[in-house]
């Protein structure tokens, strides 16, 4: 039985993958935003994309090298990866998986101090979810399913996700990403939706998640205590 | 605003290498790794939850998915009375 590494622990980075068996669950829209809320709290944060389609990679180029910067890897070379932009001052990273890709989702969820689940409120992508908690289960990382894409106002719908996740072993964030078209906009704009709509249901959903995220992670959620610490 | 483009895989140079045109494209030759010198790849398609359930009972057993598959072509050769070849 090998022991799982944690090959960034001497540093202050942490690290986050997404992954989900599932496509279109979101995953590259929460990567991108889980990134570009960190580096609009004044962090450095790298997005790792592993996804053979590089979405996140074309998203960076109709950026221009505006941050959050994203930079490929392939799934052998994440953890090399995540010391070396340890080492270069990340402090953020966030790694994006393609679905069905086993390697590259237990590789980035191996090196994770959190592992982010997106997954749509209906029964097909619940059932999809079960083999990616047991991953995850197995490689004993923090993990949370993040409800998202589904609709807005639905209390009862994600109730019962919830009881079939918590019936799975599974934990669910408690921060909903309903569908809103300001990701769509955004997304296919080169932009983020604080760019796209920064007062909008969207960007304050996102910034509750990543403030949960840090919560979760340890990080101090306002630049001020950071600079104080 | 590229401090980590060291890191990426892929450079702009390596971009317009792949997009010109294959008679342009120098033939490099890619030595074989020790570990397949001699040796022959077997391969399927199998459902994503097969290939999950592969992966993760190997790591739960602290063996790579190579020796996992050895020991499952060896105990298949001996279910059906041939002998197992072993690595």
């Amino acid at each position: 039985m090998t022991t799982p590494s944690h090959p960034h622990t001497h540093t202050s980075a942490r690290t986050v993958a997404i992954i989900s068996q599932k496509g279109g669950a979101g995953k590259t829209t929460l990567a991108i935003h889980l990134a570009a809320a960190a580096t609009r709290a004044g962090r450095i944060s790298l997005l790792i994309d592993t996804d053979p389609q590089a979405s996140a990679s074309q998203w960076a180029e109709w950026r221009q090298g505006a941050p959050p910067e994203v930079i490929d890897s392939a799934p052998p070379r994440i953890p090399a990866k995540i010391a070396a932009a340890a080492q270069q001052g990340a402090e953020l990273i966030v790694i994006d998986t393609p679905p069905h890709a086993d390697l590259a989702a237990s590789k980035a969820a191996d090196c994770a101090d959190l592992v982010l689940i997106p997954c749509r409120p209906s029964a097909f992508d619940l059932a999809a979810m079960r083999t990616t908690i047991r991953l995850v289960e197995l490689l004993a990382r923090p993990a949370f399913v993040v409800f998202t894409a589904g609709p807005p106002q639905a209390p009862h719908i994600y109730a019962d996700a919830r009881e079939l996740v918590a019936g799975f072993g599974g934990q669910t964030c408690p921060i909903i990403l309903p569908d809103r078209a300001a990701y769509r906009h955004a997304v296919a704009a080169g932009q983020t939706v604080f760019e796209l709509d920064p007062g909008g249901k969207a960007a304050n959903e996102i910034e509750q998640l990543h403030m949960w995220a840090c919560e979760q992670l340890h990080m101090s959620t306002f630049a001020h205590e950071r600079k104080s610490a | 605003m590229n401090r980590f483009a060291n890191l990426a895989d892929r450079t702009p140079k390596d971009e317009a290498e792949a997009t010109a045109p294959a008679s342009l494209s120098p033939v490099v030759q890619v030595p074989t790794p020790p570990s397949r010198v001699g040796r022959k790849a077997i391969s399927g398609y199998f459902a994503p939850e097969l290939s999950l359930a592969l992966h993760t009972c190997a790591r739960r057993h602290g063996l790579s998915l190579q020796d996992l598959m050895a020991e499952a072509f060896d105990d298949v050769l001996r279910k059906y009375g041939e002998s197992p070849i072993g690595r």
